[in-house]
């Protein structure tokens, strides 16, 4: 089944293009990683797909329905982020069973689990937590609400790295026990790669890249060489990224499958494989020598 | 995994329930007005002197106009607050759409009318019983003192409604000032405005809409003058935020 299906979707917000013409289906089960710079729209185009934006032009279907305002979107789609916030007056404990009340799936066990884990406190509130605390709580709504759809939007802002090693992992054994569809945007793709199956890169605005993670992997390659010999090769070819490397070094990425590789390899030059997490960096760098462009 | 089929009066009801809890604020607040309310009224709100024949007379009249109007602005307030972005926020956690948020609030309010219209009833007592224990004064007490069954309910039926139109009014005022930032201010400049213009054009006007209100005699239409309004001012607020996005 189509879980989510955009065609040409955009969103202006403030006279500026948030989303320019998104297009893509996502299939049910998956765990999708939403990958892009700040600003690249990341957070607009879940906010639609939760059902509390609404597109400017396009269609976007969730379950097959327009999602802005719809209540079975919103019964069995979770969008969780630092932003979530609470009545004052309801403690932790209060949250939890009131989350209970309103989804259908919601598994008590785990989210009272996982709660003892984190050693919280039911008669906390959630005003008075830390930014990491809160985010690791509304991790748990939306780990233990087990709906059809989970969207979440930089789950560890201001998590310390243990925590969110654990959330990685209670995510993933979650997922295995209740497979479902759940899309993760982060900007620290290293971190979430072993959990994904599929990224959706996107820029400005626009569906730059939508790849398996094995795809991914083997999208470029990167070469460092003498700078004389490797700059010459690179001439007619497409360069995702070049830098220069201390002292007359070449580092080049270019597609894997690009004949430069062949050539580079017989002059004897490193070829290796790219992080997924630098080759997002690379595709979407505004200028081809990043940073040191600037101090030219 | 399927699909799991909701309906929206089920999920006006959940909210309606989280509501009760989220907004216990709503009455706790109600009880300190209405107590502040009582201490303002042990003064008297009204009284006077006359002489005749060599024999003055001085007299002071106890009521819960306090009451009423401090329970009025506390009705009003609530109803702004429950429209203003940050609340309106907090409703999304869960499961939810504005149409089922604006009739939760709605619900809540109509709720919040009842109690208070219940707790203003009982005021009346209060300020019997204040007086009479604690004014030091030989009481003449008018055929007033005495509240029959037929004052309290007929003054638990208006109140109700009463607190309820102001609910709406509220509301109503809240949820147009979340059209555009610059509204929270002109609103009200524009309706203060508005009321001095009409009085200045055609004298009288606000008294005749109170009139037209509150002078009513007759229950049935009392009951369709006031909940018509209300209503109406409710679909047009409930028109305006099913248009707006949610969660910034």
């Amino acid at each position: 089944m189509k879980l989510v299906e955009c065609d040409n979707l955009t969103k202006r917000i403030y006279g500026n293009n948030a989303l320019d013409g998104i297009t893509f289906t996502l299939h049910e089960n998956k765990i999708t990683g939403l990958i892009g710079r700040n600003g690249a729209g990341k957070t607009t185009l879940m906010k639609i797909l939760a059902g509390y934006w609404r597109e400017t032009s396009g269609t976007v279907k969730v379950f097959s329905e327009r999602p802005f305002q719809n209540l079975i979107v919103s019964a069995n789609a979770i969008y969780v982020d630092d932003q979530m916030t609470f009545h004052q007056s309801l403690t932790l404990g209060d949250i939890l069973e009131e989350a209970e009340r309103f989804y259908p799936n919601w598994d008590k066990g785990l989210a009272e689990r996982l709660f003892d884990y984190f050693s919280f406190h039911p008669k906390s509130k959630h005003d008075a937590l830390s930014k990491g605390r809160k985010s690791t709580f509304n991790m748990i709504i939306g780990l233990a609400s087990k709906c059809k759809l989970t969207l979440f939007d930089e789950p560890t802002t201001g998590m310390d790295a243990s925590v969110r090693k654990d959330f990685y992992r209670a995510l993933l054994k979650d997922y295995l026990a209740h497979p479902r569809s759940i899309i993760i945007s982060s900007h620290h793709l290293e971190e979430i790669e072993d959990v994904l199956e599929e990224i959706i890169l996107i820029d400005e605005g626009k569906v730059f890249l939508y790849q398996s993670m094995d795809e991914l992997k083997e999208y470029a390659q990167g070469i460092s060489g003498k700078t004389d010999i490797l700059k010459p090769l690179l001439d007619d070819v497409e360069v995702i990224y070049k830098t220069e490397i201390g002292a007359g070094n070449t580092y080049a990425v270019v597609r894997a499958n690009s004949p430069v590789i062949e050539q580079a390899r017989q002059y004897g030059m490193a070829i290796g494989p790219v992080a997924p997490n630098d080759l997002c960096i690379y595709l979407t760098a505004k200028h081809k020598g990043g940073i040191d462009d600037v101090f030219k | 995994m399927s699909l799991n089929r909701v309906n929206a009066s089920d999920i006006v009801k959940k909210q309606f329930q989280y509501k009760l809890k989220a907004y216990v604020g709503v009455f706790t607040s109600l009880v300190v007005v209405q107590i502040i309310a009582l201490i303002f009224s042990y003064g008297g709100t009204g009284g006077g002197f006359s002489s005749s024949n060599g024999i003055d007379v001085r007299y002071q009249t106890y009521t819960v106009d306090n009451v009423i109007v401090l329970t009025s602005l506390w009705a009003l307030i609530h109803a702004i607050i429950l429209t203003t972005k940050k609340d309106w926020q907090h409703a999304f956690p869960f499961v939810g759409n504005s149409w089922t948020n604006n009739l939760s609030n709605i619900l809540l309010l109509l709720f919040a009318s009842i109690i208070a219209a219940v707790l203003t009833v009982l005021s009346a007592f209060a300020i019997r019983v204040i007086i009479f224990h604690f004014v030091n004064e030989d009481l003449f007490r008018s055929y007033t003192f005495f509240l029959t069954a037929e004052n309290i309910l007929s003054g638990w039926y208006v109140l109700t409604f009463h607190f309820f139109f102001i609910c709406a009014i509220g509301y109503f005022l809240g949820t147009v000032s979340r059209i555009h930032p610059m509204l929270p201010i002109l609103v009200p400049v524009i309706m203060i405005g508005l009321l001095i213009v009409f009085e200045q054009i055609h004298q009288g006007f606000m008294i005749e809409i109170a009139t037209f209100y509150y002078e009513e005699t007759n229950p049935a239409l009392f009951f369709v003058k006031m909940v018509t309004t209300s209503t109406i001012l409710f679909a047009v607020s409930v028109f305006i935020s099913n248009r707006t996005e949610v969660r910034t």
